[in-house]
């Protein structure tokens, strides 16, 4: 194993040297700031904003669960997760739409009004999936059915407790 | 002075370390689990070995290297491989997001820094997550052609390449005692125990959902059978003049003029001297078809009927046998592709032709007329449009 660890991490080594290799040869040091800043402004985008609304949308869900039940809080996250990842595939393609190209081969779809129809499907989805598990969740209705997930507050600090033990 | 540091720090401390607390505590579910880190972690993994295998071998086309030669069949294999990358690296997206959210939890720690081995680790991943971010961001901007960033897409393209491959296996070999002991499922660990809001199972699940409906909605710009599906891609098969994409169009090549004009012809320099064949001489000589697909660097393809003189056939013309590289000159005066260099082993090629006609028609303006390069298993920038010249060596 540590032989592993060895070959691999010396490995990653020379390759990680190789790409300063490539960029002291064939890129220009006038542009070595711009590559910075892309890279730390990635890191803050993510960390800072991308990564808290995933979080703030899982502690939503995790509140709204109760009402509606489990498994329709399932497929409306994952539709959302869907359609966030379909929107980031789409969006450059969008914006370089109407900033407009002189080659008309190029962005020959109707990105805009696709992932309209995408988010539209998705959302139906969504919707289909709450109400039939919202409806069973109201109709089985007992304090050991899926209505005793109710109680958010406790039930999310429960569910840390037992999850945590289980994977640690 | 040292107590006014340590006073200082201590303050600090105080300050911080209930929100990096907090943070953590916001951030905590039990399916962000180093399990889940390795499930989603070994599939990112795996796309980015290829994303960066097909990416070195498109470089390596581009810039062949004189001691390893290059294969010419089959004739699909730069289709294959660069469509490869393209679509790995879209299905990089939601895997790079996924693992991401499973290992965020670990950004706050407190004291951020334990050691000097734990801060080197920590500079890795830094470098890891920011390099693999802004590679995937500037892919799909290049494909749909917007550079929004100040530096130039292919060399820095290619060196962040080299530094996020470097920095993932440094990152494996840091955790390969976790990825070995998670690699099968632990007895005691249940998929389906609940999470915070969803179990592993559907967590999983959404993220090859994201990932199948990405490369499915954009797939089709470069395998025929998705082509029905193709909605988010840049290029759309059929869809260009005589039916076929274009990556530069003649007036961006600056030879609307220039390729139309009359006395047009094609100079054959060798050691022994130069040759101008005109249009119709070309079209005099024997004429092959091939069927060939034209292989974007930006991940696009498609195949297409050509018909011309065969290379070889011209080079005999004029008693030519290539043993070193050709140089093929275009017309067009703008673009970093306007002179390229062909290996011999493509020149020998039987199905390398000099195209005239393209599925069934004589060569858009936009194609390349009056005459182009079509060869097996290359870029599509190196199928040089427009010929004015072609070079050879002794």
């Amino acid at each position: 194993m540590s032989a592993a660890r060895g070959i691999l991490i010396g490995l990653g080594l020379g390759l990680v040297g190789a790409g300063g290799f490539v960029l002291l040869t064939e890129v220009p040091p006038d542009r070595y700031l711009g590559i910075v800043v892309w890279v730390g402004a990635a890191i803050v985008v993510h960390d800072a904003v991308i990564a808290p609304i995933a979080v703030a949308i899982g502690l939503g869900a995790a509140r709204a669960r109760g009402r509606v039940g489990r498994r329709g809080i399932a497929v409306a996250q994952g539709a959302l997760l869907v359609g966030a990842i379909l929107t980031a595939i789409a969006l450059p393609a969008i914006i370089a739409s109407t900033r407009g190209n002189p080659n008309p081969t190029i962005l020959v779809g109707s990105y805009a009004w696709s992932l309209a129809l995408a988010w539209a499907v998705l959302a139906t989805v969504a919707a289909v999936a709450l109400w039939r598990s919202g409806a069973s969740a109201r109709t089985v209705g007992s304090p050991q059915g899926a209505g005793a997930a109710a109680d958010t507050g406790t039930e999310s600090a429960t569910d840390d407790g037992t999850g945590t033990a289980r994977t640690k | 002075m040292a107590d006014l540091t340590a006073r200082v720090s201590a303050r600090l401390a105080a300050r911080l370390e209930p929100g990096v607390r907090r943070a953590r505590d916001a951030a905590a579910d039990p399916v962000k689990s180093e399990r889940s880190a390795v499930v989603i972690g070994r599939l990112l993994a795996a796309a980015f070995l290829v994303c960066f295998a097909t990416g070195l071998y498109s470089h390596l086309l581009q810039d062949p290297l004189p001691w390893i030669p290059l294969p010419t069949r089959p004739a699909e294999l730069y289709r294959f491989t660069q469509g490869l990358h393209v679509i790995s690296g879209i299905a990089s997206v939601p895997l790079l997001l996924g693992k991401l959210w499973t290992v965020y939890p670990a950004l706050f720690t407190w004291p951020p820094v334990r050691s000097l081995p734990n801060l080197l680790e920590r500079v890795s991943i830094a470098v890891l997550v920011g390099v693999s971010l802004v590679e995937v961001t500037i892919g799909l901007l290049n494909i749909v052609q917007w550079y929004p960033f100040p530096f130039s897409f292919r060399s820095t393209h290619f060196a962040l390449a080299w530094i996020a491959i470097g920095s993932l296996a440094i990152h494996i070999g840091v955790k390969l005692p976790v990825i070995a002991r998670l690699w099968r499922r632990p007895a005691r660990d249940d998929p389906d125990a609940a999470g915070r809001f969803v179990s592993r199972r559907a967590f999983v699940g959404g993220v090859t959902a994201a990932t199948a409906s990405a490369v499915l909605l954009t797939a089709g710009q470069s395998v025929d059978a998705l082509s029905p599906f193709n909605v988010f891609a840049p290029r759309r098969m059929g869809v260009g003049p005589q039916g076929l994409p274009v990556n530069r169009t003649a007036a961006q090549a600056g030879v609307t003029e220039t390729a139309v004009a009359p006395g047009w012809s094609l100079e054959l320099v060798t050691p022994a001297g130069s040759r101008a064949f005109s249009l119709e001489e070309l079209r005099r000589m024997p004429q092959a078809d091939v069927v060939l697909p034209i292989a974007c660097v930006e991940g696009w393809s498609q195949s297409a009927s050509w018909r011309g003189v065969r290379l070889v056939d011209l080079l005999a013309e004029v008693g030519a046998e290539p043993t070193t590289p050709l140089v093929f000159t275009s017309l067009q005066t703008r673009g970093s592709f306007a002179r390229t260099e062909m290996p011999p082993e493509y020149a020998r090629d039987p199905l390398t032709l000099i195209a005239l006609e393209l599925n069934g028609s004589v060569l858009h303006v936009d194609h390349g007329y009056p005459a182009r390069v079509i060869a097996p298993g290359r870029p599509g920038v190196m199928q040089t449009k427009w010929l004015r010249s072609i070079e050879v060596a002794a």
